[in-house]
């Protein structure tokens, strides 16, 4: 443990004013092991590490990556639980109503992380459909490593332990070893893929896009890009799903607000491809 | 339990698996700050907690005994209880939460068994205990704390 | 809101209890299922059943399955939401918690998040939080 009191507060102040989540004094370990990483990509110890940033002015890059590794935390199933409900009680059968045949359901999620957002869209679909529509799933990071853990649908009890409904664990997970394994069925729906959200959009056309929390690390007019690309992967009267606090308001006119819940989702308006 | 039969617990990367899981969750939210280190040698203040798993229908079992030195078990109860800094951890304390953890230890080892044993409770002592045949140990590290975890087998 | 804390060993509960407090739980413990249901049959006496039951499997004089089956039998306790919270982690260990009518199951170690996480799944999370 290298890092001083005073450096552990200049850590946690930076990242109040930037995430506003707090770090108690307590959490010095946290702080160490999160900028540990950081620290040995410049062959230094985390309290040198920290000393290096006070004294220069700190990239905004380098300042992003702190905030981002202090704040990264395990991504849960079924998280928010709304949009799930939303895609069932709503999106579905609003896409099933206004069109006469669906061969199949397109879907996007990105910004997947470990895939327990595709997986739990898979198991809403898989256990509220039983009928069909067929659907599949495109799920896309910028990470290899996490892509790698998502294809393998292999999670630890610690990452099954949030928010997962136990009846939806017993239906479609066994253990392997200490970990869990999604069921091979669900496992097929779902296809990983390298992206940057700042290229081009992956091929559509998608019928629903999860894009959940990852708009707000973006400044407004690269927001505006990707949900400018977005559209044009979008079938007309297709959804887009956000996070729980964002909205396409004063950032994209195409798309108009579905007032189901609290959940932000979106449909797009026809005629609006550009 | 046959010695075939240990095959899916004494490996050491399941155990290190299994003592991470439990520090990260109960003590660290989450966080992973136990790592493999050199097993402990001979110290004069020792702490151990072990549970037994063992099966009706056999005369063997497996012992999993999780040791430190009394300040380092000392630190691990503090943090498990979440006591602040002037809180005294009495005797009572350090045996049922230094027990817990070799409880919660040794039950997810348990889940590994092929077929389903039962585990009994913890017993904690002040010198190590043995079994039979050391089939696993691994040495940790966690903080500044030093812990080591034990297989043995028994009958 | 109102939890019953069912556990042989005294950290656990104090791990448990510690946490549903933070939330705004009020909490009644008990060593074991016996235990346990008396602590229900005295709450149910005084008109105050309670909310949830966090409870472990492996204890002695009644284990928590069973306590979990003879609450299940009483008709008067059925809004009381059972949670096994153990180291069984089996996948038959749980099917046979979920069909005994336990409503949810956390697997022992977990942190105090996937503790949360549980309760916002019930429905039973009173206060949220948002802190590191």
């Amino acid at each position: 443990m290298t890092l001083t009191a005073e450096n552990f507060s200049y850590v946690a102040d930076l990242v109040r004013r930037r995430s506003a989540i707090s770090l108690a004094p307590g959490k010095e370990y946290l702080v160490e092991s999160r900028l540990l990483p950081l620290a040995r990509r410049v062959g230094k110890s985390v309290d040198e590490y920290v000393v290096g940033l006070r004294r220069g002015v700190a990239p905004t890059l380098e300042v992003e990556m702190i905030v981002e590794a202090m704040t990264t935390n395990e991504t849960s199933w079924f998280r928010d639980i709304q949009p799930f409900e939303a895609l069932t009680q709503h999106i579905v059968p609003t896409l099933l109503a206004e069109r006469k045949f669906v061969p199949s359901l397109r879907i996007w999620s990105a910004a997947c992380s470990t895939g327990q957002e595709p997986y739990s869209i898979a198991m809403t679909l898989a256990e509220e459909f039983p009928q069909g529509p067929r659907f599949d799933i495109t799920a896309t990071d910028l990470s290899n490593e996490v892509l790698d853990r998502a294809r393998s649908g292999l999670f630890t009890q610690l990452e099954v332990n949030r928010g997962l409904a136990a009846k939806h664990l017993v239906q479609h997970f066994t253990r392997r070893g200490t970990q869990w394994a999604i069921s091979d069925d669900l496992r097929s729906r779902v296809s990983f893929h390298k992206h940057n959200l700042m290229d081009a959009p992956m091929p559509g056309p998608f019928d629903i896009v999860f894009i959940r929390n990852v708009l707000i690390y973006f400044e407004m007019p690269v927001k505006q890009e990707i949900l400018r690309k977005l559209r044009s992967v979008v079938r007309p009267g297709g959804f887009l799903v956000l996070g729980a606090a964002e909205t396409t308001v004063g950032v994209d006119a195409g798309w108009a607000r579905v007032p189901v819940g609290r959940s932000a989702v979106y449909q797009l308006q026809s005629g609006r491809t550009t | 339990m046959s010695p075939l039969d240990t095959a899916t617990v004494a490996d050491t990367e399941q155990i290190l698996a299994v003592a991470q899981e439990v520090f990260a969750a109960l003590i660290d939210d989450g966080e992973v700050l136990l790592m493999e280190a050199e097993p402990l040698g001979p110290v004069d203040d020792v702490v151990v907690a072990w549970v037994d798993m063992t099966r009706a229908d056999s005369p063997f079992g497996i012992r999993t005994s999780v040791r430190a030195p009394r300040e380092d078990a000392y630190a691990v109860v503090r943090a498990l209880l979440r006591m602040t800094p002037g809180e005294e951890v009495t005797e009572d304390d350090l045996v049922d939460a230094f027990g817990e953890i070799a409880n919660v230890v040794g039950g997810n080892l348990k889940s590994l068994l092929p077929e389903h044993a039962v585990l009994s409770l913890p017993t904690v002592a002040t010198a190590p205990t043995m079994g039979d045949e050391l089939i696993a140990q691994v040495g940790l590290a966690w903080r500044d704390a030093a812990l080591t975890i034990c297989l043995w087998t028994i009958s | 809101m109102r939890a019953l804390v069912i556990d042989d060993s005294r950290t656990m509960r104090r791990i448990i209890a510690g946490i549903l407090r933070g939330v705004g739980y009020d909490i009644v413990e008990a060593g074991d299922g016996q235990e346990a249901l008396d602590a229900m049959a005295a709450a149910a006496a005084d008109g105050e059943l309670f909310d949830l039951c966090c409870i472990d499997w492996n204890m002695p004089v009644m284990d928590g399955l069973t306590f979990v089956t003879k609450v299940r039998e009483q008709r008067t306790w059925r809004g009381v939401t059972l949670m096994m919270v153990t180291t069984e982690s089996e996948h038959g260990q749980i099917v046979r918690a979920l069909a005994a009518g336990a409503h949810e199951y956390l697997i022992k170690p977990f942190t105090p998040d996937a503790l949360k996480d549980k309760l916002e799944l019930l429905g039973l999370l009173p206060v949220q939080e948002e802190a590191l």
